[in-house]
């Protein structure tokens, strides 16, 4: 395979240094330029976790706006999905993430908080956005995020966002893991008590 | 849409709020040593820590007492030496110029407690998890310890998914017998480090690794013995340790870690033994020096800046069979290398550089150029010798396991890749639930380990079993090649093929193979292997 180039080739010095290892890359080096965002004041201090993400206002599917630090992220266990719902890649991941919802349904929304960010902003519409949603029966306490072709180009690169894979983290600690979204959904589950510890009864 | 925003925990906003447009580059991450360099630091100012002897201690002093129906084989290789270590947080100094950082490690220091084992002397290490739950930062105070490349049983090997989290502990049984019971098999320079899943390469980095050196009646640790089999290898405090880390600080002295980089991490700060660019003072005759790179992704290549040979003895820890005069030594991630350097031609007051010439700009893996300066990694001062050198440096050291074609059960392919942003390993993602092979035990396999990409660089590693290089794209290995010898990590440079030949021998479980740029690793570039009953 070889869409190492295209997805991930990134850093300006790259260009300086090796730009020959990398030709099909260069374009998304150049075409990356810096973006203006519209960044909203923080309301409280930023924990850990803030840097990586801008605190600028996102849209979800279900056609509401948030702030993304200070609404979504902050101080939270998050499960953070990255999705192109043209991709048959992001359909397996989404539906491992149902029944990892499942699984968890006493803890979403109250502790563990689930977003998917599209990488297809153009084409993933909120409204697409929410269709995806009803069709996999994601049902409420899920959101699906597009963050504008700007704002989504900023957080493929603070996050190393790619199609298919998964943040798991707890923000208040700035502890982050990840995961493939084609992972076992009993892997999954094990991997929240990851950014939370908490002493097991025996062992 | 109040109400899911609610639910969610969000609250939808209603109307506009204010805003401050702001440029931003998606290219200025928030860790970058490009964009957000270490501070300065002035080099050779510190000179080189070596980390202590760990002491072990009565097995009294264990409770609850070691328990042997944990362990496989624990009664044929009971154990003669125990340790006890816990693992903590603490402040330590990697230059006066930065302050105190705050680190993990062994025994409250990093690198931790250097252990000396002997084979034919089972040892048991009692790991405790003493760090912080509560901790905020990029590593997470769970744990799992990895004795690379120890030959033990699964239950001791650090698999990944066998860990512990504070307050908790995990007993290790090495049996400190060699694979098949072959001397040829024995190992000598390892290190012991974290092998926590998702979590390697941030809590490696945060100070969770040290040495474990095995010596036998060749490798004896004594230049003046009288025994006939002693190689008399520089010894004491002439055999001096090296553990290489580049760590990348901010502005406030702390290590900087990108916990969302998947390419791989360079630091810009060289460390030994935890030390940034350290002097090692050292005198005109023979050193045995155990060099190590337990760095997140950094490839090196070693020069000393007067030109001076070094005489490589071995390769991952294992004694070639004969010593190899080389003007550099390459070392990519987790490599080990032990080198006599022979200062007996310099002067009092003579100042050598250890050199890394390797150019490597982004984590995924080296250039391949060599720069004409490089960086200075470390510097040997010399100053008057004190005794006489007794020390040896043999003509050979033992022969390598014969390979024997006609045992071999079958072959299995291996390809490291990279799928739209995932690393992979024959096109599949890290699962510990499941094993990607089955063995039965005391089969012998050739593995091929094809790298599917052109762009990137994979050391490969495979726990537990040493390996021979029988072709490396479709060529032999030369017997005057360093790499002629017992390994266990395999650079796997772009497009690179190699056929491999291991045996699976003596314990059973569960192993993992895996790519040692911890970030690739920690990012699912990993396999489970169980070796089952024949």
């Amino acid at each position: 395979m070889s869409e190492h180039c295209n997805s991930h080739g990134r850093r300006p010095f790259v260009l300086k240094s090796v730009a020959a290892l990398c030709s099909a890359g260069a374009a998304s080096h150049i075409a990356a330029r810096p973006v203006e965002i519209a960044l909203v004041p923080h309301k409280e201090p930023p924990g850990p976790s803030a840097v990586y993400f801008p605190n600028m206002v996102v849209g979800a599917h279900t056609d509401e706006e948030f702030v993304l630090y200070d609404d979504l992220i902050r101080g939270r266990i998050i499960l953070l999905s990255f999705i192109e719902i043209r991709s048959e890649r992001s359909r397996i991941m989404t539906r491992n993430l149902v029944e990892l919802k499942h699984e968890l349904s006493d803890r979403i929304g109250n502790d563990v908080f689930m977003y998917t960010l599209t990488l297809d902003p153009t084409h993933d519409t909120p409204l697409k956005l929410g269709e995806f949603a009803k069709e996999h029966g994601v049902g409420d306490n899920w959101l699906f995020i597009n963050a504008g072709i700007e704002g989504t180009s900023l957080l493929r690169e603070r996050l190393s966002a790619v199609n298919g894979i998964v943040r798991y983290g707890n923000e208040a600690l700035g502890r982050w893991g990840s995961f493939v979204g084609g992972t076992s959904v009993a892997s999954m589950v094990e991997r929240f008590s990851w950014v939370g510890f908490q002493k097991r009864s025996s062992g | 849409m109040l109400k899911l925003g609610l639910a969610t925990g969000g609250t939808a906003l209603v109307g506009s709020p204010s805003t401050d447009a702001q440029l931003l580059s998606p290219h200025d991450r928030p860790v970058d040593l490009e964009v957000k360099p270490s501070p300065p630091t002035t080099p050779f100012v510190v000179p080189l820590p070596i980390p202590p002897v760990a002491q072990p201690i009565p097995v009294s002093r264990l409770d609850p007492p070691p328990d042997p129906a944990r362990h496989q084989r624990y009664d044929e290789f009971p154990a003669q030496k125990f340790y006890e270590f816990r693992q903590s947080q603490f402040l330590h100094s990697y230059h006066p110029e930065l302050g105190p950082t705050v680190s993990w490690g062994y025994g409250g220091i990093t690198p931790g407690p250097t252990i000396h084992a002997r084979w034919g002397e089972p040892l048991f290490v009692r790991m405790h998890n003493d760090l912080p739950a509560d901790h905020v930062g990029f590593a997470a105070p769970s744990t799992s310890t990895h004795v690379h490349n120890m030959h033990t049983a699964s239950e001791s090997d650090g698999f990944p998914m066998n860990y512990i989290n504070p307050g908790e502990y995990y007993d290790h049984h090495y049996a400190m017998s060699p694979a098949g019971g072959d001397r040829r098999e024995h190992m000598h320079s390892m290190w012991y480090h974290d092998h926590r899943m998702d979590f390697t390469a941030p809590n490696v980095y945060a100070g969770l690794s040290a040495f474990f050196l095995a010596f036998d009646e060749e490798d004896s640790g004594d230049e003046n013995s009288s025994d006939p089999r002693a190689w008399r290898l520089p010894s004491g405090k002439y055999d001096v340790p090296l553990m290489l880390h580049d760590v990348l600080f901010d502005e406030k002295g702390q290590a900087a870690f990108d916990v969302f980089n998947t390419d791989g991490l360079l630091g810009d700060k060289f460390t030994v033994n935890r030390a940034i660019q350290p002097y090692f003072q050292v005198e005109p005759r023979k050193y045995r020096f155990r060099i190590q790179n337990g760095g997140v992704s950094r490839f090196y290549q070693f020069f000393l800046s007067t030109g001076q040979p070094f005489t490589v003895i071995s390769n991952d820890g294992n004694m070639l069979p004969r010593p190899i005069i080389s003007d550099s030594i390459h070392l990519s991630v987790a490599q080990r290398s032990d080198v006599i350097i022979d200062f007996s031609q310099n002067q009092p007051g003579d100042q050598i550089y250890l050199q890394n010439r390797l150019e490597q700009v982004f984590g995924q893996g080296p250039t391949g150029r060599l720069l004409d300066a490089g960086d200075n990694v470390m510097r040997f001062d010399v100053v008057p010798l004190k005794l006489p050198d007794h020390s040896r440096i043999p003509e050979k050291f033992r022969p390598l396991p014969p390979i024997n074609l006609a045992e071999v059960d079958r072959e299995r392919l291996w390809v490291f890749d990279y799928n739209g942003g995932l690393w992979t390993i024959n096109g599949g993602a890290a699962d510990m639930s499941e094993p990607s092979a089955v063995i039965p035990q005391d089969s012998t396999e050739i593995w091929i380990i094809r790298n599917g990409g052109g762009d990137w660089s994979h050391p490969v590693h495979i726990h537990f079993e040493e390996f021979q290089i029988i072709e490396f794209n479709g060529k032999p290995i030369s017997r005057d090649e360093i790499r002629y010898a017992r390994k266990d990590v395999l650079t796997l440079g772009p497009s690179d093929e190699v056929k491999l030949y291991l045996k699976f021998r003596d314990f059973l479980g569960k192993y993992v193979m895996h790519c040692h740029n911890v970030v690739h690793e920690d990012h699912a570039m990993m396999v489970r292997w169980d070796i089952v009953p024949s």
